[in-house]
């Protein structure tokens, strides 16, 4: 049968740019349906009204909401338009996805979390189970991941050390501030193990791409050299100059049909003119990031899909999950130290690049039975101005102005460095973290919305906490003043997954082990939605490493590579 | 400590460039000179030009626009060295922001009714015009509205928009020349944009 492509690829990030490139190599046709524009690298800048203030990347929330369902102090839920929430679950559209404005922090997960329910056994309110694949199964992901994407770091022995079969990253670390060395005396004196945290950032050029310009405006920030590894600049540009993909921007798609087998026939979508079009492929991948990957297959109802694309077994939004964990930061000031010390450490563009490890398992008896624990990763404070000059106005017994104001501003902008610790932990599995269809509301083309429901377990807050006092331990021990630390139930809207969990049972999750469908064979979800659990480091490297493993089993569903 | 760098606007105008479809260039045009106005022609032309004009900015009459330049001043005030809200273009980059076409509307709405109320309060108080008050009768007007939620609101918002005019790229109007930048010894990324980026979700 004749179909326009081989696989039609809906959403561009980094779920999705693994399968374009793979697919692409091996000889296949690939249309990607991108409901944002497509930039290139020349088209970015260090502008935080448009990209940061203004949210410019994302789309109006007037015109695509989400519904943000919340529990307050007496338990009930309370539901909110996110235009007025002031919550965002967008993430950036536009080729490549959000992966254009990450920060790169790239920690492999551990063969810990591919089975922690059978390690530490169930958690009470919360859906742990083992993933249906092992570490040795997503290794060899994780270093094509370092090869082709570039990754930069170096390997250093401590308790927590995944196996690897290369010894030591493609690419040396990036350049580090001053205080890094700090962290590392600290840490030493502890008794921890702070390590240089890899980064999807290339140090040099190198694959096509241009290194680091050390700018100090990284995450968030779409990359204006191509050194950060994002779908677009590391994939998804190099795939289309094999002339076998086509990328069509701007493209909502609107439904998957399903003819009356209940077999795919086409993905209808809107085109920038808001005229729907329609595309047919014998492969097709949905990789929207994990509400609106759940969103579309909700809304993709059929005469033999009553309750959603592949959704008999009604799974699709279960379980979603964002990064657990906790936060904290500490004040370096400058008039407090020696002039050459506070000098070095003005120095502005390099990366902190430290983490530490130590507690990805506690096994601390004042804390109870071992447990799943997480990372640290310790990073300036965004150098976003407004942002942190608008923190300033609030003060203990209201609002700051005048003149007061003004010292404060010089105090923080001019005789201090912050650094901050983002403790990442489990986002434990629970009933109410869900993805449903909102019954009321439609965005601009008058499609149902997602109604994200954002309850979270005791446990994330009891590891965040644990993991957020080690952090602060070390910034004390820099001599840092004002440090905090602290936990919150409150989802981090830039880490998302889960919600069509894979696994071998048909009746407990959405897709099977090779993140294909349980009731249809031609149809795969590579995005973060596969994950069960999530582990204890930021998504991104475990999304990109299985959007290539699942890459592999669509490559071999076709038949395998074809020959040039 | 040396001097701030302050990278120069990239200079971006490739014509195979996503932005530089027609539209945008006449809107980036369009952009670059009324920023290029603000930086050059100061606070004080701006608001003689807006006098001459019999139209109002928002829905305010220009004695409302003199108020909030009061209130401004005020919160942010200049001294001899460190830039207030004059020095930063305050006025006139509050303006152009909350008359943007998608600006929230019911900002505007807000903004009269927070002013109705701090003259209502400085009349009954003072028996005078807000704009006539000392400082420290402006403080007790300002801090007595504080207490209020919407007055805490109202104020937030003017704020964040002033820490905006002190700290977002020059080529919005506010911070002329990098003068909050350098203030607070602030090193801004670069490439800077090189003109208003245009809405990518219109």
């Amino acid at each position: 049968m004749s179909r326009d492509f081989d696989v039609c690829v809906i959403g561009s990030g980094a779920g999705a740019g693994p399968i374009i490139w793979s697919l692409a190599n091996a000889g296949y046709s690939v249309v990607v349906l991108e409901k944002g524009p497509y930039l290139q690298t020349k088209d970015f800048f260090k502008d935080e009204r448009y990209g940061n203030l203004r949210d410019g990347y994302k789309p109006d929330l007037r015109d695509e909401p989400h519904i943000l369902e919340e529990e307050d102090d007496d338990g009930h839920w309370r539901a909110r338009n996110t235009y007025r929430s002031g919550t965002n679950f967008w993430n950036g559209n536009l080729v490549g996805g959000s992966s254009n404005f990450m920060s790169g922090f790239f920690h492999r997960l551990k063969p810990v979390d591919f089975h922690l329910r059978s390690t530490f056994g169930a958690v009470e309110g919360a859906n742990v189970v083992d993933w249906p694949i092992r570490y040795d199964d997503l290794e060899p992901y994780y270093t094509k991941v370092e090869q082709i994407i570039g990754v930069s770091g170096k390997v250093v022995k401590h308790p927590h050390q995944e196996p690897r079969s290369t010894a030591d990253f493609p690419y040396p670390p990036t350049e580090v501030h001053p205080v890094a060395h700090l962290i590392d005396q600290a840490s030493e004196a502890l008794g921890y193990h702070a390590i240089p945290t890899p980064r999807a950032v290339l140090p040099q050029t190198a694959l096509g791409r241009q290194g680091c310009s050390y700018s100090g405006y990284c995450g968030a920030y779409g990359c204006a050299t191509g050194a950060k590894g994002s779908s677009r600049a590391a994939l998804i540009d190099q795939a289309v100059a094999t002339g076998r993909v086509k990328v069509r921007p701007y493209s909502m798609v609107k439904k998957i049909r399903t003819d009356g087998s209940g077999k795919i026939s086409a993905v209808d979508y809107f085109n920038k003119q808001g005229q729907v079009k329609q595309v047919d492929a014998h492969i097709y991948v949905v990789a929207c990031q994990a509400i609106e990957t759940a969103r579309l297959l909700l809304n993709s109802k059929g005469s033999k899909h009553e309750y959603g694309l592949g959704n008999r077994n009604q799974q699709i939004g279960k379980n979603l999950l964002f990064a657990g964990g906790g936060s904290g930061s500490g004040r370096l000031v400058y008039s407090k130290m020696k002039k050459d010390k506070a000098e070095s450490l003005k120095e502005f563009g390099a990366f902190v690049n430290r983490a530490i490890q130590d507690w990805y398992v506690i096994d601390d008896p004042d804390f109870g039975p071992p447990q799943k624990g997480g990372t640290i990763d310790f990073v300036h404070m965004h150098p976003n101005p407004v942002v942190r000059a608008t923190r300033q106005i609030y003060g203990q017994n209201g609002l700051i102005w005048g003149t007061e104001l003004k010292r404060k501003l010089e105090r923080h902008f001019v005789d201090s460095r912050y650094l901050k610790i983002e403790a990442f932990c489990d986002w434990m599995p629970i009933d109410d973290c869900h993805v449903t269809l909102d019954a009321n509301t439609k965005d601009k083309w008058n499609l149902p919305v997602a109604r994200v429901r954002t309850g979270y377990h005791v446990q994330n807050l009891q590891v965040g906490w644990y993991l957020a006092s080690r952090g602060a331990e070390v910034l004390k021990k820099m001599g840092a003043e004002n440090v905090i630390s602290f936990a919150s139930g409150k989802p981090p809207t830039n880490l998302i997954a889960g919600g069509c969990r894979f696994g071998n049972d048909p009746a407990a999750s959405v897709l099977d082990a090779d993140c294909r469908s349980h009731e249809l064979d031609n149809l795969f979800v590579s995005d973060g939605s596969f994950m069960p659990t999530g582990g204890s480091v930021p998504y991104t490297w475990t999304i990109y490493a299985n959007s290539f493993r699942v890459a592999d089993k669509i490559i071999a569903q076709l038949g395998g590579k074809k020959s040039a | 400590m040396p001097p701030i760098r302050i990278p120069p606007p990239t200079v971006n105008l490739t014509t195979n460039s996503i932005f530089m479809d027609r539209r945008r260039f006449l809107f980036s045009m369009s952009a670059a000179i009324a920023a290029s106005s603000a930086v050059f022609g100061g606070l004080q032309s701006l608001q003689a030009a807006v006098k001459q004009q019999p139209a109002t900015i928002a829905g305010l009459t220009l004695a409302q626009w003199d108020v909030i330049a009061l209130i401004q001043t005020h919160l942010l005030p200049s001294e001899k060295d460190s830039p207030g809200a004059k020095e930063i273009n305050a006025l006139s980059y509050f303006q152009s922001v909350i008359t943007q076409p998608r600006h929230d509307p019911a900002d505007k709405t807000f903004l009269r009714q927070g002013l109705n109320e701090i003259e209502t309060r400085a009349q009954k108080k003072w028996r005078h015009r807000f704009f006539t008050l000392d400082h420290d009768q402006r403080e007790n007007i300002l801090r007595d509205y504080e207490q209020t939620r919407d007055g805490h609101s109202w104020l937030v918002m003017i704020m964040d928009y002033l820490m905006e005019a002190l700290l977002t790229d020059p080529l919005y109007g506010g911070n002329p020349n990098g003068i909050g930048w350098q203030w607070l010894q602030h090193t801004p990324g670069f490439p800077r944009p090189p003109f208003k980026q245009p809405a990518l979700f219109a």
